[in-house]
């Protein structure tokens, strides 16, 4: 899409939507029998299928044209997530027991890794609406069932360090707002340049790809069966490249 | 007519035999440590998931619903296939269960890519050196896909050469029925692209990616699936 006064609303909009879903990540939490580390396994299993799918999409977008830039910026989004894995500890809530303690520094731990991580997902929804629409609003749903995922683990940590839903809602929101601000910078940067989308798309599809296999299907492969985790991340990779065969 | 079936059928057979230069590079690689083979299971991976979505991509321009129907076929196919192969230990100690899986998973996939380059024959038959060279060099990664699982469990590089030429033999067998019958096959080829598709990606993550995490670290998965799956796109493009 070109950039314009409206298309610049409609990016910050459709880029909202995985943060406001963010937002409800606590809801499962109120069930009486809690949320399972299994549960929240599975979803990040299917968000990992999502997100593999849609990194598949953005690189393969431009790989033709400009195959230099795409694999350039793919470099450096794979360089992103590797150093920022290396600037906060790999913990995770769900790998922890009920009965381990949560210290402040955990929490902030945890939020600020989210925030790492929602930087390069904001990339990747404004660079796919930089190309299409129908290809951001994809990016941005993948990205909301994802969100789903680590926004229950975060409120799960949360709600145990004694916070009101209220506060571990806001905290999630908070924790995922780098995704809408960067998307709308990622789109006045892109949607003007052939070079520059190209790169982004790399950037975008790079760090996602790598976020997915470095950090998500470990976990997903930690806390649940290879079964469920390779039925979940089949169905719904396969569910995205599907989905581009209908759209074109 | 029969000079052209038997065309087909040799252009086939090149497609087959490509896919043994996969095995070539184990010519070098003589010391296999438990966690090359973890960084091996982590390229077939990538290999693999590449070569699904682009056949993904091209059921569903036949067909997007065929190509659902096929993949989950595929999917259920090899989930019972492992369950039943898990049931009876193999009896002989040089063809392990999951190289048993891995080799019929492949061969499998052959049967739908056999088909579409029969059915691409018919439709037009200036384009046949360009698809039988596209199919021949993205056979070479299947090949080195097969080989990378079977050389570290102890299968010598000529073996691994036979059976990825095995696992391609059934696109020369499979090309020349469909190429003559290209109006009754065509209809089938989304189901078939799906199913393989379906059973590669489910063998990624059921099988190899478990392996690969479990024996070595999880930075090195993530570069080695990267770059070979990014290589699968360029190559794909490029074809």
């Amino acid at each position: 899409m070109e950039h314009t006064a409206s298309t610049v609303l409609l990016v910050m909009l459709v880029a909202a939507i995985p943060t406001l879903v963010a937002g409800v990540a606590f809801v499962p939490l109120l069930q009486p029998r809690g949320v399972g580390q299994r549960e929240i396994a599975a979803a990040f299993a299917f968000a990992s299928g999502l997100m593999l799918g849609g990194g598949y999409l953005l690189l393969a977008e431009r790989i033709a044209s400009a195959p230099v830039f795409v694999v350039l910026g793919a470099c450096f989004g794979a360089a992103y997530t590797f150093v920022a894995q290396r600037f906060v500890a790999h913990e995770w809530p769900i790998e922890q027991r009920e009965s381990d303690s949560i210290d402040d520094a955990a929490v902030v731990n945890v939020m600020l890794q989210s925030a790492l991580h929602a930087v390069p997902e904001g990339v990747a929804i404004g660079v796919a609406m930089a190309v299409r629409f129908e290809l951001g609003l994809f990016v941005a749903l993948a990205l909301a069932v994802h969100n789903v995922a680590e926004g229950t683990a975060l409120a799960a940590a949360l709600r145990r360090r004694g916070l009101s839903l209220f506060q571990a809602a806001m905290m999630c929101i908070l924790s995922e707002l780098p995704q809408p601000m960067l998307a709308v910078a990622a789109f006045l940067i892109t949607s003007e340049s052939r070079a520059r989308l190209a790169l982004g798309l790399g950037v975008a599809a790079g760090a996602l790809i790598h976020l997915v296999l470095t950090e998500l299907l470990p976990i997903c492969y930690r806390q649940s069966d290879r079964r469920a985790v390779a039925l979940l991340v089949s169905g719904s990779t396969g569910l995205v490249v599907l989905l581009k065969g209908f759209l074109a | 007519m029969l000079s052209q079936i038997l065309i087909v059928l040799a252009l086939g057979s090149v497609t087959a035999l490509a896919t043994g230069l996969g095995a070539l590079p184990f010519i070098f690689i003589s010391n296999v440590r438990e966690q090359t083979v973890a960084r091996l299971n982590a390229v077939a991976g990538g290999l693999m998931l590449g070569a699904s979505f682009q056949l993904i991509l091209e059921g569903s321009s036949y067909g997007p619903w065929q190509t659902i129907v096929g993949a989950a076929v595929g999917v259920a196919v090899i989930l019972f296939g492992e369950q039943w192969l898990e049931a009876r230990p193999p009896r002989s100690a040089r063809l392990s269960r999951q190289m048993l899986l891995l080799v019929s998973v492949m061969t499998l996939h052959s049967f739908s890519e056999g088909i579409a380059v029969g059915v691409a024959f018919g439709g037009g038959e200036k384009l046949a050196g360009m698809i039988t060279a596209a199919i021949a060099v993205h056979n070479i990664p299947e090949g080195l896909a097969i080989s990378a699982v079977m050389r570290p469990k102890g299968a010598s590089v000529l073996t691994c050469a036979a059976w990825s030429i095995f696992s391609s033999l059934p696109q020369p067998l499979m090309a020349v029925p469909a190429f003559l019958f290209v109006d009754t096959v065509r209809p089938l080829l989304p189901y078939g692209l799906g199913f393989a598709a379906g059973a590669m990606v489910f063998m990624v993550f059921f099988e190899l990616m478990p392996e690969a995490y479990a024996k070595t670290s999880a930075e090195s998965v993530g570069l080695l699936v990267s770059v070979t799956l990014a290589s699968m796109i360029l190559l794909q493009q490029f074809l």
